[in-house]
């Protein structure tokens, strides 16, 4: 599904921001990214929809190698939902925006229609279709924006801080409405306690390389792994610790 | 510094709406033919004209006065886009304002669009701040480029509004007075904006050297002289002709209508016009000396009773509307 | 400065409202708007009638579209001062008498401000009334299938999406200055320089995350952001009223 080999990227050729990075995931894994601030993730999965230029090594997405011909191609197959919703909903309506995605891909309106309605309907979002963006609040915009990347039925789903700017109910929605999508996933986030819901496997990046690569519940569990790498326990690790003690 | 609808005659109004479209027609062609990077543009182009509008909601302390200004933006989006794309978003931005916030009337467009964006962005911006920095860019020419290009494109500014505002004939304020009113006045706005323009970029210089320098040497920075005589000359001539036009006849604005979609003055011969509205008051007359014009230039007394009345019609007529749907409304 | 976006709301809001006004078919709606516009400003210096009589136009519209005028006209007020200044000017240079009631003489000045009063009145109401009455994005829509060019019509598009996201930013960064200047009322002037070059870079920022972003979506410089409306009979008919209504007031006055 997702392979990189030796992969270095940057903003621009003098500097790589990701360092010879090497990651195979396999079709229908759920993976998580993590790491302190500034590690790479954002960048890492702006890289895989060829938004940041590869200075080395080369990526396969959806069986297509990253290279300028086959980026619509590969942005269609690899839907990326951005860590914040308002650099992604720019229409008029919520419809609009959902309808953007299919428009843009040549789909007829009748289809464009159908096609937004359903995904409305499984997101419970259709009641928001004709409302502005930025009068939803933080939680619906979040619906909003994935509804829109989903729409496209990419085989592959690149979120980037999918649990930002949400309150409690509205994480917990997400996290299972993720948990009931077929897609592969690729997380990037700082939630750990999110990661260890929904991912079975996790990559640690640290200054743009990989730390660690493994089992979600071992390595979120190794404390001094993950301070060595800017990050801590997650909560309900903690917690479960507390008592046991 | 908009001009309002009210201030404007038909005839000034539709002209410099056609000067202003013939400078949007202008410039996008320009940012399509120089530009590979046009659509990495429109993002950028989006983001700064809201930008315009958030600046100009940050109140500052002008020195050595108690009062607050905030500023207006052309030539800074003119160093931070490029001539063509910035002159094209301050456009939008004036689109907006004319239809969302009612600055400015959609009459007024042109008016606003040349007074605003034609002036700093695609007269200014490459006759004087762009020959200032070409021998590069530091802090000192940066600044000087910045309030002489902010101050000349307001004095200008200023100048086409008494212009407009006098050719429509809408205030008996002599030439001379409102000229000594308004440009002193501008200056100062001028100063002001010219210096916050100036901290601005050098701040922006001094972070991110890359956003001005890719603009600034660019070749898209610095017209040619013949294209700025060519695009005055022709600007002259449409003006000079809409004013001749408007000093013959003084067609009224349905008349200037007509005449636009025909192309034909015959068709309209004020005589036309004046027989059917002579028909129709026969009708309706029914006030007895009412008089179509009355010799002293106003309408006679009995035309503006004639005028409430139809007024008062609508209003009832409104009022009713309403209470029946408030009893829809309440069944 | 939230007043921007709460005034914005408040049109909007009145724009998604559903009577026969607002079904009426956009463009036509334009048309109509700029005609009448054209029309109210062409009458002379001295003409009280014809600006009196049109005021039966938004009146009326009002009533139609549900609209109510007191939104209208607290937006009226902010418009007020240049044309005013114009007109006191007149006030002042015009003190020959035009009329005589019972004794007391009324000036051209005095006559001229009120007619330029009223067609402040009269043009900003109509503007306004367009924008309760039409939702953006059909006007938006309506600047493309004129064929305005797709340049244009995006960055149009994108300013009235970002204009509320970046109030709301420059909105936070003036308050939190605020509150660690206490004795200021506003943004100190030599700060001023650093303050909206801050509020710059972090929008260009924003502008090349908000390119990317659409970029993935598959977007490039001549897709079409707007959904199109037919123009149907009863449309023709608005116009045809409109238009004739206009035309026989101004031929009375």
């Amino acid at each position: 599904m997702l392979k990189t080999t030796d992969l270095c990227a940057g903003y621009n050729m003098a500097a790589d921001i990701l360092h010879n990075l090497n990651i195979s995931i396999c079709e229908g894994e759920c993976v998580a990214i993590v790491g302190k601030n500034g590690a790479g993730k954002s960048s890492l999965l702006l890289t895989l929809v060829g938004i940041v230029a590869i200075n080395g090594g080369n990526i396969k997405v959806c069986g297509l190698d990253v290279t300028k011909a086959n980026l619509p191609e590969i942005r269609k197959r690899a839907g990326l939902v951005f860590q914040n919703p308002d650099d992604q909903l720019f229409m008029p309506t919520v419809y609009d925006d959902i309808a953007f995605g299919p428009r843009n891909y040549g789909c007829s309106e009748d289809i464009v229609k159908s096609t937004v309605l359903e995904i409305a309907s499984q997101f419970d979002i259709s009641e928001l279709l004709q409302r502005n963006a930025y009068r939803l609040s933080g939680g619906e915009k979040r619906l909003a924006a994935l509804a829109a990347v989903l729409v496209m039925q990419p085989q592959l789903l690149l979120l980037d801080e999918p649990s930002s700017f949400l309150d409690p109910c509205a994480r917990r929605r997400l996290i299972d409405l993720l948990r009931d999508l077929p897609q592969t996933k690729l997380i990037a986030t700082h939630d750990l306690d999110l990661a260890l819901d929904l991912c079975q496997r996790v990559i640690i990046l640290n200054q743009g390389s990989i730390a660690a690569d493994g089992n979600c519940q071992e390595l979120l569990r190794d404390q001094a792994l993950l301070n060595i790498n800017g990050l801590e326990l997650p909560l309900s690790l903690m917690n479960y610790q507390i008592s046991n003690i | 510094m908009h001009m309002a609808d009210a201030l404007l005659s038909p005839a000034v109004g539709l002209t410099m709406c056609a000067v202003s479209a013939s400078a949007c027609v202008y410039a996008t062609k320009k940012i399509k033919a120089e530009n590979e990077l046009e659509e990495q543009q429109i993002p950028l182009m989006g983001v700064g004209g809201a930008l315009v509008f958030a600046a100009q909601m940050i109140n500052f302390t002008i020195p050595l006065t108690g009062s607050s200004g905030h500023i207006g933006g052309g030539i800074l989006l003119a160093v931070l886009l490029g001539p063509y794309p910035s002159f094209l978003t301050i456009v939008a931005v004036l689109v907006i304002q004319a239809l969302f916030f009612a600055d400015g009337g959609l009459l007024a467009l042109g008016c606003n669009i040349f007074n605003m964006g034609v002036i700093p962005c695609l007269l200014i911006y490459p006759l004087l701040f762009a020959p200032i920095i070409k021998k590069g860019v530091n802090k000192h020419r940066l600044t000087t480029a910045a309030i002489l290009s902010v101050v000349v494109s307001l004095q200008l500014g200023a100048f086409s509004v008494v212009m407009e505002t006098l050719l429509s004939g809408v205030t008996a304020l002599p030439f001379g007075t409102f000229i000594t009113l308004m440009q002193p006045i501008h200056l100062a706005i001028g100063i002001v904006e010219g210096l916050i323009t100036a901290a601005i970029l050098v701040f922006v210089y001094q972070m991110r050297p890359e956003m001005l320098d890719i603009k600034l040497k660019g070749k898209n920075c610095g017209l040619s002289l013949k294209k700025v005589v060519a695009i005055l000359a022709v600007i002259t001539v449409m003006a000079g002709g809409a004013l001749s036009l408007y000093a013959s006849q003084n067609p009224d604005g349905l008349e200037w209508a007509i005449m636009g979609v025909t192309g034909s003055e015959q068709l309209i011969a004020n005589d036309t016009v004046h027989k059917v509205s002579a028909r129709i008051q026969q009708i309706t007359a029914f006030l007895p000396d009412y008089s179509f014009k009355s010799q002293n230039g106003g309408t006679s007394i009995s035309g503006i009773i004639g005028a409430a009345i139809t007024c008062a019609l609508a209003g009832g007529t409104a009022l009713i509307i309403k209470h029946k749907r408030q009893r829809k409304n309440q069944s | 400065m939230r007043l921007v976006s709460g005034e914005l709301i408040k049109l909007e809001s009145l724009a998604e409202q559903d009577t026969f006004v607002h079904k009426c078919h956009p463009a036509i709606k334009i048309i109509v708007t700029f005609l009448f516009i054209i029309i109210s400003v062409s009458g002379g210096r001295y003409q009280l009638a014809s600006p009196i009589a049109l005021l039966a136009y938004p009146w009326l519209l009002s009533t139609l579209s549900a609209t109510p005028l007191k939104i209208l006209h607290q937006r009226f007020i902010w418009a007020l001062p240049f044309p005013v200044f114009a007109g006191i000017a007149n006030l002042i240079f015009e003190q020959a008498p035009l009329y005589t009631l019972g004794g007391i003489s009324i000036s051209y000045g005095l006559v001229s401000l009120i007619v330029l009063v009223l067609k402040t009145y009269l043009t900003v109401i109509a503007v306004l009334l367009l924008l309760a009455t039409t939702r953006w994005q059909d006007i938006f829509a309506v600047c493309e299938r004129c064929h305005i060019p797709q340049i244009f019509c995006q960055t149009l598009t994108l300013i009235y999406r970002y204009l509320a996201v970046l109030t709301d930013e420059a909105w936070r960064m003036y308050h939190s200055y605020l509150l660690r200047a206490p004795r200021k009322k506003a943004i100190h002037f030599k700060d001023m320089g650093t303050f909206c070059g801050q509020l710059i870079l972090r929008s260009f920022d924003r502008a090349s995350r908000l390119y990317a972003a659409m970029k993935c979506r598959g977007w490039n410089s001549s897709s079409s952001v707007a959904s199109k409306q037919p123009l149907v009979f009863s449309d023709l008919v608005y116009l045809f009223c409109s238009l004739c209504a206009v035309i026989v007031l101004t031929a009375i006055f």
